[in-house]
C-alpha cells in the first residue's frame, strides 16, 4: 500500500513537475535547478521500476487475496455439507431465534427446508410454553456460564407429533458478553427411549428385586419388586449406598467394582437376612456397555465398566423346605436309634449278667436246664447281633437319604490314592484275617492327587474290599490304581464266587442283593454298593463291576483329580495339606491319643515314633523300665507298647507293675519283643503279644483296635 | 466318693445306663439322675458330680446348652462331660466340642466303652 501511495505521490510530483516545465516557468534550463536531461532521466527510471516493483507486489498480493478467497469458499462448502449431512440437528441460535439450521433439524421436525426455521423462535420446537420457558431458563444459565446443557425433552414437530430428543447446546464465545449466540444440537431418540420402557417394562414385571449401582455408586435404575421388598420410598434411593442397605449388600456391590478388570464375568452372591425374617439371596454382576458401542476391540474393556446390577430373590419358603428336610433325618434318626440303643443295651446286661451271675449256679447236670440254659444265651446273642444288623442298616439307611436329599456335608481335601488304599486296607484287614485271605496291592508310580471327601473316598474302598471278603473263600484279593483317561481308577479284585451278567448292574441297586434268597442269607444291608454308587457319582466318576461266574469279580470306579485352583482356593488346599499330612488318629471326639514307646534301642524308637506319629498319634519315649515307669506316673498314656528285653526292669516287670495298679491297669499294653513268650505276657495281662518285624500296617492295626475297639463296617 | 450324673429324657436310657454302671456302683460309685436339661443343671450345681452322661435331646434346656452353661459360665472346669446323642451328624460332632464337651458318643453304644471311660476318668 504504502508502494502505492509512494508511487501516487512521486508520479503526481512528476507530472506536477512535467507541468511546470510545459508552462513554460522555467525560463531556461539552467533554471531547473540542477536538473540535467540524465538527471531527469535517471529519476524517472527510478520510479518507473519502484512503479513497477510495486506493480508486481500488488498482483501477488491480489493473487494471494484470490487464493484465500478460493479456500474459505473451499472450506465454507464442507463446512457447508457437514452442516447439512449431519445426522444430528445443529443450530445456531442467537436471542432464541434459529439463525442457522442444517438440513437434519428440518427434517427432523418434519420441515421442508432450514429456510422454514431460519428466523424463527425456538419456541416452535417445544409441545408447551412451560417446556419452552423451564428448559430455556436452565439452559442458558448453564451455558452463560461456559458449560455445556443437556437434557432430553419431549419435541414437537412441524405437523404436532411428538418425539423424544435430547438436546445439547454451549454458548459460542462465552467471554463476550455481548455475543450471546450459542450452539445447539437436536438428537432424535425415540428409538432408544421405547426400547428403555420396553426393558423397563420387562424389568418391572421382575418378582425379584432388581436395581442398578452405577459408576457414581448410586442407585440409577430400580423395579417396582425392589420397592415393596426392601420397602423404600422412591425419594430416598438418592441416598449413599451404606445408609441404604446392610454390610452383606454393600460387600457385594464393592467386590464387582473391586474385580471389575479381573472377572469380568463373575457373579457375587450372598444371603442376607431382610426384616421380618426373610432370607433372601442377592446376587451382584458387573454390567458393560454394547460391545458395538466400546471404543476398544477387547470384549470388556475396563473402560466399558458401566456399574453393578444386583438381583434379590426372596428365599425364605426353600430355607424352610431345606430345614425341613434336615429336620426329619435327624428327628427320624433319633426316633429309630433311641429304642434300639435300649434293645441292644439291655440285651448286653442281661448277657453279662446271666453269663457272670446266672449261668455259674445252674445245675448244669440237668440236660434239660443245660439246653436251656445254652439256648437263652444264643437267643441273647441273636437279639445283640440282629440290634447289631439294624443299627448299620439305619445307618445305610440315613447315609443314603442324607445323600439324596444333598444333606450330606463333602470335606473335600487332597489326598493320595496310596494314602486311602492304605487306610481301607488297615480298616478292613481284620476281616482278611478272619478268613485267612491275602491282600495285595498294586498302586502305579507317579498318579496325580485326588480331590474330594476322604472319609467317603474311603468308605468306597472300605465297601469293595469287604464285598471281596465276603464273596471268597480262599487265595487273594488285590486293590490296584492306575492312571485311567484324565482320573484314577482304582480297583478289587477277588477270586471268589463271581457274579452273573444278570446280576452286575443290579448289585448298584438299592436292597437287591446277589444270591438264592431262600439258601443264602443276605448279610449286609444291601445298600453299601448303592451308597458307593452315590459318592462315586458325586464327583461325575463312574463305578461298575466285571466278572465270570467262578472267576471272580472286578469292581471299579474312577476318582476325581486335584486340579490348581485360584488363589483363594489355594490357601484353603494348603491348610488341608498341613492337616493332611499329620492325619488325625481315630478317636473318640477327634483328639489325639498318646502313646509311650518303651524300648533300650534309640533306633527301634525312633521307627516307632515315626510310624505312629505318620498315624496321627502322639508318642512318647523311654529308654528303659524306670524311666518308662515315672513317665507313666506323671502323664497320662492312651497305649504303652513295650520291649522286653532292657537293662534294669524288663518290660515284663513293667507290666506287671502296670496291671496291678489300679491308676494304670486299663491302660492296654502292646508288648513288642523278640523273646517269644507269650504265656508270661498273657499271664501278666498285656492286651498284644507281637514279635519284632511284625509289618508295621500290622501293628498300627492293633494300636487302633486296640485304642477304638472299633470293627470296620 | 466319685459321682456320675445320667441325663435323659428316655427313662429306659437312665435305666440302661444305671445298669450298665452297676458294678461301678458297688465299688462306690454315687449315680444321680436328671430327667431334662434344667433337672440337670440343677444337679450339677448340688451335687458336683466328677462324670456326666448328658442326652442331646431334652427338653427344657438340650445337652448342648447345658454343657456350654457348665463349661464356660460356672465354670466348674473338672466336671467330665459326654454327650449322647442318637444324631451322628457331623455339624453336631462340632457343635458337642464348641459346646465344651469332652467327648461325644453316638447311640446305640457299647456298654463296656461307658464302664471303661467311667473307670479311666474316674
Amino acid at each position: 500500500m504504502n508502494a502505492e501511495n509512494n508511487i501516487e505521490k512521486e508520479s503526481a510530483g512528476i507530472s506536477a513537475y512535467i507541468k511546470r516545465v510545459l508552462n513554460h516557468e522555467f525560463d531556461s534550463l539552467s533554471e531547473i535547478s540542477g536538473i540535467t536531461n540524465s538527471e531527469l532521466a535517471e529519476s524517472i527510471m527510478s520510479l518507473a521500476s519502484e512503479y513497477r516493483n510495486s506493480l508486481i507486489r500488488t498482483e501477488d498480493y491480489v493473487k494471494s487475496l484470490a487464493e484465500e478467497k478460493n479456500k474459505a469458499a473451499q472450506t465454507q462448502k464442507v463446512y457447508g455439507a457437514m452442516l447439512n449431512n449431519s445426522s444430528v440437528g445443529i443450530t445456531l441460535v442467537r436471542e432464541r431465534h434459529f439463525v442457522i439450521v442444517n438440513k437434519k433439524m428440518a427434517e427432523m421436525f418434519g420441515y421442508d427446508s432450514p429456510d422454514e426455521l431460519i428466523g424463527k423462535l425456538s419456541r416452535i420446537c417445544y409441545r408447551s410454553d412451560r417446556d419452552f420457558q423451564e428448559i430455556g431458563r436452565s439452559a442458558y444459565s448453564t451455558v452463560r456460564a461456559g458449560l455445556e446443557y443437556k437434557v432430553e425433552y419431549i419435541a414437537k414437530r412441524k405437523d404436532g407429533s411428538e418425539f423424544w430428543c435430547l438436546l445439547s447446546g454451549k454458548s459460542v464465545n462465552p467471554e463476550e458478553t455481548d455475543n450471546a449466540d450459542s450452539v445447539w444440537i437436536f438428537q432424535d431418540i425415540d428409538e432408544r427411549k421405547r426400547q428403555e420402557s420396553q426393558s423397563s417394562v420387562i424389568i418391572s414385571s421382575l418378582s425379584d428385586a432388581l436395581f442398578v449401582v452405577n459408576l457414581h455408586k448410586k442407585i440409577s435404575s430400580y423395579n417396582f419388586a425392589f420397592l415393596s421388598m426392601f420397602g423404600f420410598n422412591e425419594k430416598e434411593l438418592g441416598r449413599d449406598l451404606s445408609f441404604l442397605f446392610d454390610e452383606k449388600i454393600n460387600e457385594l456391590i464393592n467386590k464387582v467394582f473391586l474385580n471389575r478388570d479381573i472377572n469380568k464375568k463373575t457373579i457375587y452372591a450372598d444371603e442376607i437376612e431382610l426384616s421380618g425374617s426373610r432370607i433372601c439371596k442377592a446376587t451382584a454382576t458387573s454390567m458393560y456397555l454394547d460391545i458395538e458401542n466400546s471404543l476398544s476391540k477387547d470384549d470388556y474393556a475396563a473402560d466399558a465398566f458401566a456399574g453393578v446390577v444386583v438381583t434379590v430373590r426372596d428365599i425364605t419358603k426353600e430355607k424352610e423346605v431345606d430345614m425341613m428336610k434336615t429336620d426329619f433325618i435327624s428327628t427320624v434318626s433319633h426316633e429309630l436309634r433311641t429304642p434300639l440303643t435300649s434293645i441292644l443295651g439291655f440285651a448286653n446286661i442281661i448277657s453279662k449278667k446271666f453269663k457272670d451271675s446266672v449261668y455259674p449256679v445252674l445245675n448244669l447236670e440237668d440236660k434239660k436246664i443245660k439246653k436251656t440254659a445254652d439256648q437263652i444265651e444264643s437267643n441273647l446273642g441273636i437279639i445283640i447281633s440282629e440290634g447289631q444288623r439294624l443299627t448299620s442298616l439305619i445307618n445305610d439307611v440315613l447315609d443314603i437319604a442324607k445323600m439324596e436329599a444333598g444333606k450330606v456335608e463333602w470335606k473335600d481335601e487332597r489326598f493320595t490314592s496310596m494314602y486311602a488304599i492304605e487306610h481301607a486296607v488297615l480298616a478292613t484287614s481284620s476281616l482278611f484275617q478272619e478268613k485267612k485271605l491275602g491282600i495285595v496291592t498294586d498302586i502305579e508310580d507317579g498318579l496325580p492327587d485326588i480331590y474330594a471327601d476322604k472319609d467317603r473316598f474311603i468308605q468306597v474302598i472300605i465297601n469293595f474290599l469287604s464285598n471281596a471278603v465276603k464273596f471268597t473263600s480262599y487265595g487273594d484279593i488285590t486293590v490296584g490304581a492306575k492312571s485311567f483317561r484324565d482320573s484314577v481308577l482304582i480297583s478289587v479284585l477277588d477270586k471268589g464266587a463271581g457274579i452273573s451278567k444278570e446280576n452286575l448292574t443290579k448289585v448298584f441297586e438299592k436292597f437287591k442283593q446277589v444270591g438264592d434268597t431262600l439258601t443264602d442269607k443276605p448279610k449286609g444291608t444291601g445298600l453299601g454298593l448303592p451308597i458307593c454308587k452315590q459318592i462315586v457319582e458325586h464327583y461325575g466318576g463312574k463305578i461298575w463291576a466285571e466278572s465270570e461266574i467262578g472267576e471272580g469279580s472286578t469292581f471299579y470306579f474312577t476318582a476325581p483329580l486335584y486340579k490348581e485352583q485360584s488363589s483363594s482356593t489355594h490357601i484353603k488346599d494348603f491348610i488341608e495339606q498341613i492337616k493332611n499330612s499329620a492325619p488325625p488318629a481315630l478317636g473318640y471326639g477327634g483328639t489325639s491319643k498318646k502313646i509311650l514307646i518303651v524300648d533300650d534301642d534309640g533306633n527301634i524308637r525312633k521307627l516307632l515314633k515315626q510310624e505312629l506319629e505318620y498315624a496321627g498319634y502322639i508318642t512318647d519315649e523311654a529308654s528303659d523300665g524306670l524311666d518308662a515307669l515315672n513317665k507313666i506316673k506323671r502323664k497320662k498314656y492312651d497305649l504303652v507298647i513295650l520291649d522286653v528285653m532292657m537293662p534294669g526292669l524288663s518290660g515284663f516287670d513293667v507290666a506287671k507293675v502296670l496291671k496291678n495298679s489300679p491308676e494304670t491297669m486299663n491302660i492296654p499294653i502292646i508288648i513288642l519283643s523278640v523273646v517269644e513268650d507269650k504265656e508270661t505276657g498273657f499271664k501278666i495281662g498285656v492286651e498284644k503279644y507281637l514279635i519284632k518285624g511284625v509289618e508295621y500296617p500290622q501293628l498300627l492295626n492293633e494300636v487302633d483296635g486296640l485304642l477304638n475297639k472299633r470293627v470296620s463296617k | 466318693m466319685p459321682k456320675v450324673l445320667i441325663a435323659d429324657d428316655e427313662p429306659h436310657i437312665r435305666l440302661l445306663l444305671e445298669q450298665t454302671l452297676e458294678d461301678l456302683e458297688d465299688e462306690g460309685l454315687e449315680i444321680f439322675t436328671a430327667e431334662n436339661g434344667a433337672e440337670a443343671l440343677e444337679s450339677i450345681k448340688e451335687n458336683k458330680p466328677d462324670m456326666v452322661f448328658l442326652d442331646v435331646m431334652m427338653p427344657k434346656m438340650n445337652g448342648f446348652e447345658v454343657c456350654s452353661e457348665v463349661k464356660n459360665n460356672l465354670k466348674i472346669p473338672d466336671i467330665y462331660i459326654v454327650l449322647l446323642t442318637a444324631k451322628g451328624q457331623e455339624i453336631d460332632k462340632l457343635k458337642g466340642m464348641e459346646s465344651g464337651a469332652d467327648m461325644y458318643m453316638t447311640k446305640p453304644f457299647n456298654p463296656d466303652d461307658i464302664v471303661k471311660k467311667v473307670r479311666e476318668i474316674l
